[in-house]
């Protein structure tokens, strides 16, 4: 059964600064405080496909994007600006099945694990059909 | 490469540890920055990792994936303007040369600091 989409496209342009050729989320399915669930459809024009697969940085990206997400749409609904994020760390990324390939719809869920100043620690995991491609933790650096 | 034309390798010895170093120069003018911020270019995180996996299929002439990363951290801002040269130095374990760890830095500052695993493609 097909998820409810919260926004899509252009839409997720409200909540994170980054642009073509470099936006690497194309859904938001839900958002709190403590937790986001967000999509990208591996397109082929996408820079981080190569022959047919995303690379694992392009996957990295997108999850650092997903917390980038998490993080604007919190700011945007408390009326704050959206400010620039940063990957201060990655810890504990592993690959647990093959790559995404073009056309595959991917599904990253990630919840906060502490939050101290401008610092937010998150746990990853992303999907592919159910499957978990990869998980790790992230540390995000907002410039505020 | 897999972002084309992001980076270009000026030079690489080998030490006498084993290790590597590349000196690479970015390039300031690549597409990645339009969207990576509009009206404030920045290095993605991710692409500074994606120039160490290259440097390390380099060295070991094979193409790689990073299948773990035990720990990457981000320790100064690289931007094409404020850092265009960087030298990444990478070392592969000498018994198991699927572990790699690699620091990229240029004069006093380390912008990042990642160990991990790779598999080949």
């Amino acid at each position: 059964m097909a998820k409810t989409v919260l926004y899509a496209g252009d839409g997720i342009k409200t909540f994170i600064p980054q642009r073509e050729p470099m936006l690497m989320v194309d859904k938001l399915f839900s958002v709190s405080e403590n937790d986001v669930e967000t999509g990208l459809t591996v397109a082929d024009s996408n820079i981080f496909v190569e022959d047919g697969v995303l690379s694992e940085t392009g996957l990295i990206e997108h999850i650092a994007q997903s917390a980038a997400t998490f993080a604007g749409y919190n700011d945007w609904i408390n009326k704050r600006p959206i400010v620039l994020g940063y990957i201060a760390e990655i810890k504990k990324f592993a690959l647990q099945s093959a790559l995404p390939k073009t056309g595959d719809n991917i599904e990253t869920y990630m919840t906060v694990v502490s939050q101290a100043m401008n610092i937010t620690l998150m746990n990853a995991e992303s999907k592919v059909n159910g499957v978990t491609v990869a998980v790790c933790k992230m540390k995000i650096f907002m410039d505020k | 490469m897999l972002i084309k034309d992001f980076y270009a390798i000026e030079n690489h010895t080998t030490e006498s540890d084993g290790s590597h170093i590349y000196t690479v120069k970015l390039n300031q003018n690549h597409d990645v920055y339009k969207g990576h911020f509009p009206q404030k270019p920045i290095t993605p995180g991710v692409c500074t990792i994606q120039m160490i996996k290259e440097c390390v299929e380099d060295a070991q002439s094979k193409r790689l994936t990073f299948t773990a990363i035990d720990r990457c951290r981000l320790t100064a801002m690289v931007t094409p303007s404020g850092s265009p040269v960087l030298n990444i130095k990478v070392a592969c374990d000498a018994a198991d040369t699927t572990k790699v760890s690699a620091t990229i830095f240029y004069g006093e500052t380390t912008y990042m600091t990642l160990s991990g695993t790779v598999a080949e493609k």
